[in-house]
């Protein structure tokens, strides 16, 4: 039923099934099927109840890689730690090193990121060496990374409409902002300049729209350098997780 | 030869900038949707006065009646005549007006400005890197909850 993609037949037969018979077999298709159904929580709970079985190092690799997705990183470090370090069976221990060096990464605990991946030796098997260049490369990414500071934002698009857009990469929305911005200052200073008077109606009108589009420009930019330091910790932390995921997927041939 | 004001450059610049929306459908095919397109647009969006639950000294103060009836003639003719087409989750009047609600007509009008200069063609540069899209309607996800100054 799972390889039939059949995911809540199979969740229903499993949860009506004698737990007394065969409960780290149940226990582990449970955690394989929510994993399928991308619930990472229930399918972490579900692989960590796995125990003195043949199955037990799997359900553990399976298991800290859940608790990672599921952003529960002390869990998933804890989960990764159990995993035996026999050196008969090579790669069950380039994926514990893996998944070590990924969770330290996502932590930003950068020593012990680097001393996992460096302990790592890809010449001995070379399926992982995809995995271990990304790694590396994803190290260099995460270490080099610098939040942007969202008051310089505003600081610039105080002196220059747009350019705290800019600052944060938006060029579109930068130009649109400059735009807007001239467009509303050359219609109060026109105002002001036809009928010299602070009382003209065509300047209180244009006046106003300037101030606002000013000030929201200012605000606009703050939200904008926010939104992109979001973005790329999470395209990052993504991008980590995929790493630490295709590192893992050859267990579950 | 008419002179180069800078009333003219503005207006031309104006022109270039926002993006007034339009159907792509031919007259025949306008015409033979009508009927359907008004009843379901009718049927799924009630247009309020923005300020409708506020006490009377907030509801009919000459701003907030300029503000609110600007918006509500906006979402009631308006919209409905030029086919906008917002390319965000909550378009940029339902914005506005949960903006003010929400924080004020000092915060959520430049909220709403700022909202403005992004729904442009000029900012369509930026709709593809880090943005949230809603996968079911293909909008782009920004709700006014995300710009609580005091949220982390």
């Amino acid at each position: 039923m799972i390889t039939n993609n059949r995911i809540n037949h199979s969740l229903y037969y499993l949860n009506h099934l004698n737990p007394d018979i065969a409960e780290d077999s149940i226990n582990f298709l449970k955690g394989y099927t929510y994993y399928l159904f991308k619930k990472p929580d229930s399918s972490a709970f579900f692989f960590s109840k796995v125990q003195n079985n043949h199955l037990q190092t799997k359900s553990q690799i399976l298991a800290s890689l859940n608790y990672a997705y599921a952003n529960e990183l002390s869990q998933s470090i804890q989960y990764a730690h159990l995993i035996p370090s026999d050196t008969i069976n090579s790669e069950t221990l380039i994926i514990k090193k893996f998944l070590l060096a990924g969770n330290y990464l996502l932590q930003n605990q950068f020593d012990s990121s680097n001393y996992y991946l460096k302990s790592v030796n890809p010449i001995i098997n070379y399926k992982y060496q995809n995995v271990y260049t990304n790694m590396n490369l994803l190290f260099e990414k995460q270490k080099k990374f610098k939040l942007k500071s969202p008051f310089l934002g505003m600081l610039m698009s105080a002196f220059v409409p747009g350019s705290g857009k800019l600052y944060a990469g938006r060029k579109g929305e930068a130009m649109s902002m400059f735009v807007a911005n001239i467009i509303f200052a050359g219609f109060t200073l026109e105002a002001y300049y036809r009928s010299h008077s602070f009382k003209s109606p065509t300047l209180i009108v244009f006046g106003s729209l300037f101030t606002f589009f000013y000030t929201g420009n200012i605000i606009g930019s703050y939200h904008a350098v926010k939104r992109q330091n979001l973005s790329r910790q999470k395209q990052i932390k993504n991008e980590i997780l995929a790493t630490m995921h295709s590192a893992t997927s050859n267990i579950l041939d | 030869m008419p002179s180069l004001s800078v009333s003219n450059i503005i207006v031309f610049f104006i022109l270039l900038t926002f993006d007034i929306s339009y159907s792509q459908q031919s007259d025949l095919e306008l015409i033979e949707s009508k009927n359907i397109v008004i009843k379901e647009f009718e049927t799924t969006r009630k247009v309020t006065y923005l300020f409708k639950d506020n006490n009377w000294i907030i509801k009919y103060n000459p701003v907030s009646v300029l503000f609110g009836g600007l918006l509500y003639v906006y979402q009631k003719y308006i919209s409905i005549q030029i086919a906008a087409n917002c390319p965000y989750e909550v378009s940029c009047s339902a914005f506005s007006k949960q903006c003010i609600q929400r924080y004020g007509l000092l915060y959520g009008i430049p909220l709403t400005a700022d909202r403005l200069t992004r729904c442009t063609r000029l900012a369509s540069f930026d709709l593809i890197r880090g943005v949230e899209y809603n996968s079911r309607t293909n909008k782009i996800y920004d709700p006014p909850e995300q710009y609580n100054l005091f949220q982390k």
